[in-house]
């Protein structure tokens, strides 16, 4: 994603929901992007899963440039490159069907096999319960079986908005070991998350605040981001050294120090 | 786009999705309440049409087909013979046969009826002078249809009982006959017995069905002439001993009267030409038919019934096919709605499926599929249920074959068009719901003020109602109704301003969001935020019931009217609710029947003079009795009835004639003109109209007594005046009383005017009108329980948050029950005035016949709005006692976890 911004309008005005978001996940692994209610995650998301059209910037998923599809080629790319989990688990199936049959759906809307199916519900654990309507699962059980629908045909990407928000904490580490396996084959997960478990499973997290990205960390580093403009976001704990939101910044033997006034 | 969706198509082949397609509905009953109810409605309107239009005309025929025309309907074939000689017998019986084959086959026709009208013959008892006139009759199942008052041996004839009592005969006397005006030279004389004695038929003011088909022989020609003599019954070997013996010339009559069970009009066209078939062999002499029947007379006015049938059925269709089409858009729209209102219910399903690049356009696809089965059970239903209203209510329950197919042909196709529709807006829906975007601006009908293209339409149609300078009770060749535009205005107009005001509604509830409402009771409260924060469905909720309220008032509202005009009308025309022509001078002796009743004796065709010769109608009237007894309406004349009456009776006799005059052209200081005697009139007093006054003729109105002297003081002779008796009251009763008292032979009754098959196309339609504004009640009814239902889980979650706040049972009673009334409250007011409006702008224009007084009148159907506004009082309590039943059913700790 290249400076994506986006701007809702409403009848009480403009709300900037991403300011110019500059962001990369990598081909395989798992992201988990944090940050307070409506710091930008799930508007994000949804530009990134091409629900949605970024008012300015761009958004590539391989070779593919979303942003500048009409909506019947993004719904198109949707259907083969993005794989998406909604954070409620009874969103991410349909009450009549079993858990079979919605393996089926999807491989059927992505031109997959159903041998490729019948080896992602075994992998998810839930192999024995492809009869099950979804009110006959558990919470964890109907998430697992959604990312299963998700991955099947290997999508490049797999977006999940807070996966884990509505599960117990032995179901969302079942949920988590699942994605980290699924990862290995070459789909990258995208995990918007307020949960500590899904940041220690993820390769890399992203942090957003007020619609920027704050600070990403990998392999457990953790660096501010700045931006095209030179901006950059002071975490939280720091910002109250700064109460009249002035500093003087210095540059000191390669180290840039800022400083309350 | 295409491309794109036909290999969507292909790679979901049969999905699970498109295999589960066409039962899946029943895991969404609402969705499945919202599409049957919907293709229901459309079922009902589609084929409303075809089976209306089919059992008006059905109505039409049938009246015309009642009665005396029930025989003229059918077929009569008369011939005269010989009755008795050689080769007689074999004769009649081939008739009988040849006829009997012709007729064989043709559906429809009732029994052959044979009757044989013999001579006038002259009555006497052996050794008495006293001298009887009598029919000879022989006909089968004749004696099975008059009453029999005294019975003696067999081989005789029957009398009747004016001539029995005449002759002071029994039954078992010999009496002699002969015929009538014979001369001692050919003196032919028979004696026969008289086997009994039955009541005589020809006094009865209606004459028995059975003897309809010679009731040209049984009545006087005009009411002051003098009644022909009754039959003398005798069976068919007596007849023949009696013709031969008095001289052999018969008058057979065969007649078959149409079924008595009705037909309908197909069944009707295909026996009148069936009959033009017969006929036609009955006037070729090669064949046998015309070779027997030959100078034979046959008639049936079948294809005359038919035409004037089908000429005041068809003078509806386009005013009823104007109300179907709008039913039917109407319908459609419902059916629209429940598409969206699917949509809604399984918008997670829609976003998820949509989430992973599932077209608007396949969404739609599988949306219509699935609603195929609901559609085409909800309007196979619609048309079951259409057809059983129609027969059972409609203005008859014979219905044509071929109209019951017309309207399965259109229930399909309201069904093919009904799915499309369905999918197609589904699949809108679905673009919307799952576009962001779109959702924030709104929705088309957010947006654009659809109702002012409606109200513009509305303008349009009543500039044209009114520029055309025609009323729009069409009268052509003879039959009356409504103009399209007349019922196509009030839909638009009442549709446009009711969405107008529903919209305005909304603005003004608009600020009461951000009120605090600190003090207000809290059910008050509750019930005016929901109001305030109504979605759109809640406006189109009070649009929808404020059209169906406002439709059937104003249908309810022009019936009424038209028939209180329309009988008022009549009644000026008769005078009262029932008129009889007296044969005699019966200004004084009114026999008492129990009703009030006065007498009046008529003029027609008295000329005015000075000027330029105008012709009146001279009207006697009694005083003491007309006020009490003529029909009246207060627009006839600026004084009362009363005083009018009291200045005629209170008046002097003089030179000059006290008079009322009524209507214009009568010079000032005129006489009248009658046969050479001039009779000078002094004025009492004016009226614009007047009970019993021909159209567009003045009439002068006189007392009986008045005008009797003036003639006689003029010297002029009174026999080509009419009397009549007006009787006022309940039409049946009176017309009992005038047939014991022996008194009419003929009355005219207001009713009767009234019922006449083109004023009842007329109620028919706008009956028709009524119903369209009953099924958009019923339509409203549906959407508000869906409205309600969509909005339970809502409900049950804010009731459950409002009982932690304190807020008790009771109280979110009457919340909803505000919140309900709050919405169908103003579409009654709302509703009530656009049809009080609408009315008031074309009252005047439907007049039924604008020549004839009084002019338009305008009731308002009270009952109905009390009807309506009582069903709206239950409906809410209804409703609000179910939806709050189905909140304190909610279980509170899943909803409040919902809620979290």
């Amino acid at each position: 994603m290249e400076g994506v911004v986006k701007v809702y309008r409403s009848a009480t005005g403009e709300v900037h929901a991403l300011k110019g978001i500059d962001i990369s996940f990598p081909s395989r692994g798992v992201t988990a992007v944090v940050g307070p209610s409506g710091s930008g995650k799930s508007s994000l998301l949804r530009i990134l899963a091409g629900l949605d059209e970024p008012t300015a910037g761009s958004v590539h998923i391989g070779s593919v440039e979303m942003s500048a599809l009409s909506a019947s080629a993004r719904r198109e790319a949707r259907r083969r490159l993005v794989g998406y989990v909604f954070q409620l688990p009874s969103d991410n199936l349909i009450s009549y069907l079993n858990a079979w049959e919605h393996m089926v759906l999807a491989a059927k809307v992505r031109g997959s096999g159903l041998g490729e199916a019948s080896r992602l519900l075994e992998l998810l654990g839930i192999g024995d319960l492809s009869w099950a309507r979804p009110q006959q699962l558990s919470g964890g059980e109907q998430q697992r079986l959604a990312f299963a629908q998700a991955v099947i045909g290997a999508p490049a990407l797999v977006i999940a908005d807070e996966p884990t928000a509505q599960l117990d904490g032995a179901s969302s580490k079942a949920l988590l070991q699942a994605v980290r396996e699924l990862a290995h084959g070459g789909t990258s997960f995208v995990l918007s998350t307020h949960d500590a478990d899904v940041v220690a499973a993820a390769d890399r997290t992203y942090f957003l605040r007020h619609g920027a990205l704050e600070s990403v960390t990998a392999e457990r580093v953790a660096m501010s981001v700045i931006d095209g403009a030179g901006r950059i976001q002071l975490p939280p704990g720091a910002l109250e050294l700064f109460p009249d939101g002035r500093a003087i910044v210095e540059t000191v033997e390669g180290a840039v120090m800022i400083k309350p006034p | 786009m295409r491309s794109e969706f036909l290999s969507e198509l292909k790679v979901a082949g049969l999905g699970p999705l498109w295999k589960r397609a066409p039962f899946v509905l029943r895991h969404f009953p609402a969705v499945l309440i919202a599409v049957l109810c919907s293709a229901f409605v459309l079922g009902l309107a589609a084929s409303a049409n075809s089976l209306f239009y089919s059992s008006e005309s059905s109505a039409v025929l049938g009246k015309q087909l009642s009665g005396p025309d029930r025989w003229a309907g059918g077929f009569q074939v008369v011939k005269y013979g010989t009755y008795a000689g050689p080769g007689a017998g074999a004769r009649h019986a081939r008739w009988n046969n040849l006829l009997q084959g012709a007729t064989r086959g043709l559906g429809g026709l009732g029994p052959l009826n044979l009757s044989v009208v013999g001579l006038d013959v002259q009555v006497q008892t052996p050794g008495s002078k006293k001298l009887a006139f009598a029919h000879l009759l022989t006909r089968s199942g004749a004696l099975a249809n008059v009453t029999v008052l005294k019975r003696g041996g067999p081989n005789g004839v029957w009398l009747a009982a004016t001539n029995a009592s005449y002759l002071h005969v029994s039954p078992g006397d010999n009496i002699h006959l002969a015929v009538e005006g014979a001369t001692t030279s050919h003196h032919r004389t028979i004696a026969v017995r008289v086997t009994g004695i039955y009541q005589n038929l020809g006094t009865s003011s209606t004459v028995p069905e059975f003897w309809i088909p010679l009731q040209g022989d049984m009545l006087p020609p005009s009411p002051q002439g003098e009644p022909p003599p009754p039959w003398m019954i005798a069976g068919p070997h007596v007849f023949e001993r009696i013709e031969k013996a008095l001289g052999p010339t018969a008058k057979w009559q065969w007649n078959y009267p149409v079924r008595s069970s009705g037909l309908t009009v197909p069944e009707a066209q295909s026996l009148a030409g069936r009959l033009g078939l017969v006929q036609a062999r009955l006037h070729d002499p090669t064949t046998e038919l015309g070779k027997a029947f030959v100078n034979a007379n046959y008639q049936s006015s079948l294809p005359d019934l038919l035409a004037g049938a089908n000429a005041i059925a068809a003078s509806t269709q386009g005013p009823i096919g104007a109300i179907a089409i709008a039913g039917i858009l109407v319908a459609l729209f419902v059916v629209a709605a429940a598409g969206v209102f699917g949509v809604q219910r399984r918008r997670v399903e829609i976003e998820f499926l949509s989430a992973r690049g599932v077209t608007p356009a396949s969404l739609g696809l599988r949306a219509a599929l699935e609603a195929l089965l609901p559609v085409i059970v909800g309007t196979a239903v619609g048309w079951l249920v259409a057809r059983f209203l129609v027969s059972r209510f409609g203005p008859s329950a014979i219905i044509g074959t071929a109209a019951s197919q017309s309207a399965i042909r259109a229930t399909v196709i309201c069904a093919i068009a009904a799915v499309i529709v369905l999918g197609i807006m589904a699949g809108a829906a679905a673009r919307l719901q799952t576009d962001l975007q779109r959702r924030k601006e709104g929705t088309l009908v957010k947006r654009v003020p659809w109702e002012f293209g409606l109200l513009l339409l509305a303008g349009a149609s009543y500039y044209e109602i009114n520029a055309r300078g025609s009323a729009p009770l069409v009268s052509g060749n003879g039959d009356i109704h409504v103009d399209t535009l007349t019922l196509l205005f009030p839909i638009l107009f009442v549709a446009g301003a009711a969405g107008l005001a529903a919209r305005l509604l909304g603005r003004i509830l608009e600020p009461l969001r951000r009120v605090p409402g600190g003090r207000w009771p809290s059910s008050l409260y509750f019930a005016v935020k929901r109001l305030a924060n109504a979605p759109r469905a809640g406006v189109m909720l009070v649009t929808a019931a404020t059209v169906s309220i406002g439709i059937l008032l104003y249908a309810g509202t022009l019936a009424a009217s038209i028939e209180a005009s329309s009988r008022a009308k009549a009644e000026v025309f008769i005078g009262s609710d029932v008129a009889t022509p007296i044969a005699f001078d019966a200004s004084h002796h009114v026999p008492h029947l129990g009703y009030p009743a006065t007498p009046v004796t008529k003029l027609e065709s008295v000329q005015v003079v000075p000027g330029d010769f105008i012709t009146t109608t001279l009207l006697g009237i009694d005083p003491s009795t007309f006020a009490s007894s003529a029909f009246w309406d207060h627009s006839f004349s600026s004084a009362p009835l009363d005083e009018l009456v009291s200045k005629l009776g209170s008046a002097l006799a003089g030179q000059r004639l006290p008079a009322v005059i009524v209507g214009q052209g009568f010079p000032p200081g005129g006489s009248l003109d009658y046969s050479s005697a001039r009779i000078p009139i002094r004025v009492v007093g004016t009226a614009r109209a007047w009970p019993g006054m021909a159209v567009g003729r003045p009439m002068i109105v006189t007392t009986n007594d008045a005008f009797t002297a003036a003639l006689k003081k003029a010297g002029t002779p009174t026999q080509n005046a009419q009397h009549e008796l007006w009787i006022k009251g309940d039409t049946a009763g009176i017309l009992r009383a005038l047939d014991k008292s022996g008194l009419a032979v003929a009355p005219v009754t207001a009713a009767k005017t009234e019922a006449l098959p083109g004023f009842l196309a007329l109620h028919w339609t706008l009956g028709f009108l009524e119903a369209l504004g009953l099924l958009t009640g019923a339509i409203a009814l549906v959407g508000i329980v869906l409205y309600l239902q969509a909005r339970q889980r809502a409900r049950q979650v804010a009731y459950a948050l409002s009982r932690r706040m304190g807020l008790g049972g009771p109280q979110h009673l009457r919340a909803i029950g505000l919140e309900l009334a709050g919405m169908l409250l103003p579409a009654l007011l709302i509703g009530v005035t656009l049809s009080a409006l609408a009315t008031k702008l074309v009252y005047q224009r439907l007049d039924p016949l604008p020549a004839v007084p009084p002019p338009a009148l305008l009731r308002w159907p009270g009952e109905l709005i009390a009807v309506t506004a009582g069903t709206i009082v239950l409906l809410t309590i209804g409703t609000a006692w179910l939806v709050q039943r189905s909140a304190d059913r909610g279980n509170v700790a899943e909803l409040m976890r919902l809620a979290e």
